[in-house]
């Protein structure tokens, strides 16, 4: 009973399960049926159209399609003239802050020219001053020296003068007491001794005289040496000024250092102002350079627009050929040749780069000899 | 100071070459073709020296030298252009052009063109 029922199970399931799949097989295939069925009504359709006339569509579309790749080489055409102007702008302020600068900087390296020319002409001029000064106190310290030395001199000859003053007083003295010693013993001898008595008074006024000489010498004595004391004393100030002229030595030669300190300053000033010239020349230059390789997009919009002038060719070509089709499709031997159009290309091509492009696409051997880029007449 | 007249349907060319001859110490004056130079030659002092290019509308440079020509004998004349075809150049040259330069030329070597065609320059 048992498997009776499963059976009969499995026939209803099996059953059922086969509808279900001739059914989805069904609305495949009305599906796949209306799906072809369209696509042949499409090409009844088209057979039915003339073909000069799906001719004349694709002709159409073919200029549409140029159209877009015309618009997109002026687009190109458009947007690199725009950076070669924008780039040239900037190479032009470029150009002005780099004058600008170098103005400045000439400028205050001339200001420090003038100025180091001026002092290094200064510290000569005071160097020649000291020397001249040094010069005038070495003659001077020469002659003070003399003077010295001869005062020095004077100052001993005059010292061994005072014992002999010395001696005249004491001799003085000593006759004076002779003197006296004669008045009196021509005073015990009488009449006798009178004669003698007017020698010894005559020798006793001679030592008066003496002595008051020797007095009056010690008295001159002392005021030379007095005077020469004064003058030795001015002798040893002399001292002083020979240190000062040793300073005045010193700060001479200081002076010369500087000068030439200055000497060379002046000489790394006008090498500053040599190389800054040169580099305002080579940043002119760079620039002229860089301005020259900016002419490539002229170069390249003649390039664009002769494509352009292609794709007007192209177009024609098309529309000649729908033209020719449509009048006369029984003389395809009036068809225009695409071939001819482009030898008229080649023909009309101003650059040597232009015709070689041309030559190496088409196979053939490109001209590598050109003109001379450059030439005087 | 010595003074230059550009001729070239480019925008770029003229700037390009106005901004180099300038900086070099030159004083520049512009034209957008043939006609475009000699309407200006009326008006301006007579250049030192006239730089066209070839290859330009309503008249093209071929055109402008023989004109030019007619009104100024002496004044150096130099072509500038991308046109490569022999037969141009010689024609350029019949009719009085004083040298002829294929774009592009760097800002040194045309100032130093100049300089030789250009006296004192």
């Amino acid at each position: 009973m048992d498997l009776k029922i499963e059976f009969m199970d499995l026939l209803w399931v099996g059953g059922i399960a086969a509808l279900l799949t001739g059914y989805a097989i069904h609305i495949y295939y009305q599906y796949r049926l209306k799906t072809l069925s369209q696509d042949s009504t499409q090409k009844r359709s088209d057979m039915h159209l003339p073909w000069n006339q799906l001719l004349n569509r694709q002709a159409s579309d073919v200029k549409r399609f140029n159209d877009v790749l015309r618009e997109h080489l002026r687009t190109v055409n458009r947007e690199s003239e725009e950076s070669a102007l924008r780039v040239m702008t900037h190479l032009g302020l470029a150009h002005e802050n780099t004058m600008l600068l170098m103005q400045t900087a000439q400028t205050a390296v001339q200001v420090s020219t003038d100025w180091i020319a001026k002092s290094s002409r200064r510290m000569e001029e005071q160097s020649v001053m000291l020397e001249q000064l040094e010069h005038v106190m070495a003659d001077t310290s020469e002659r003070d020296e003399r003077e010295r030395q001869w005062l020095d001199t004077l100052t001993h000859e005059v010292s061994d003068l005072l014992p002999m003053v010395g001696m005249v007083e004491q001799i003085a003295k000593q006759t004076n007491m002779l003197a006296l010693n004669a008045a009196i013993e021509a005073a015990r001898a009488g009449d006798a001794g009178r004669g003698f008595s007017v020698v010894a008074k005559s020798v006793f006024e001679l030592s008066e005289r003496a002595s008051e000489s020797a007095s009056v010498i010690r008295s001159a004595i002392g005021c030379v040496s007095n005077s020469i004391q004064t003058q030795t004393q001015a002798a040893r100030t002399q001292l002083d000024q020979n240190k000062t002229r040793e300073h005045i030595q010193a700060i001479g030669l200081k002076v010369r250092e500087l000068g030439e300190q200055f000497g060379q300053l002046l000489a790394h000033s006008q090498s500053l102002s040599q190389s800054l010239e040169l580099y305002a020349s080579q940043m002119k230059d760079a620039i002229s350079d860089a301005l020259g390789v900016l002419q490539t997009q002229d170069i390249m919009r003649q390039q664009l627009e002769n494509i352009e002038l292609s794709l007007d060719t192209l177009d024609e070509h098309i529309g000649e050929w729908d033209q020719q089709l449509t009048s006369a499709p029984d003389r395809p031997d009036l068809l225009p040749n695409l071939g001819k159009k482009l030898d008229e290309l080649f023909s009309k091509y101003v650059m040597h780069q232009q015709r070689n492009a041309h030559l190496a696409a088409i196979g053939e051997v490109p001209d590598e000899t050109g003109l001379p880029r450059i030439e005087l007449f | 100071m010595k003074s230059i007249l550009l001729i070239d349907d480019s925008m770029t060319m003229l700037m390009s070459l106005r901004q180099t001859l300038e900086m070099s110490g030159f004083s520049v004056n512009t034209a957008s073709d043939g006609v475009d130079a000699l309407n200006k030659l009326k008006t301006i002092p007579k250049p030192d020296l006239i730089i066209t290019d070839i290859n330009m509308p309503n008249m093209n440079g071929i055109e402008f030298i023989r004109h030019a020509r007619q009104l100024f004998r002496f004044t150096p004349i130099l072509t500038l252009t991308t046109e490569s075809q022999q037969s141009k150049r010689e024609e350029a040259k019949k009719l009085g052009a004083t040298g002829w330069l294929v774009k592009p030329v760097g800002g040194q070597d045309l100032i130093r063109i100049i300089k030789q065609v250009v006296p004192a320059a």
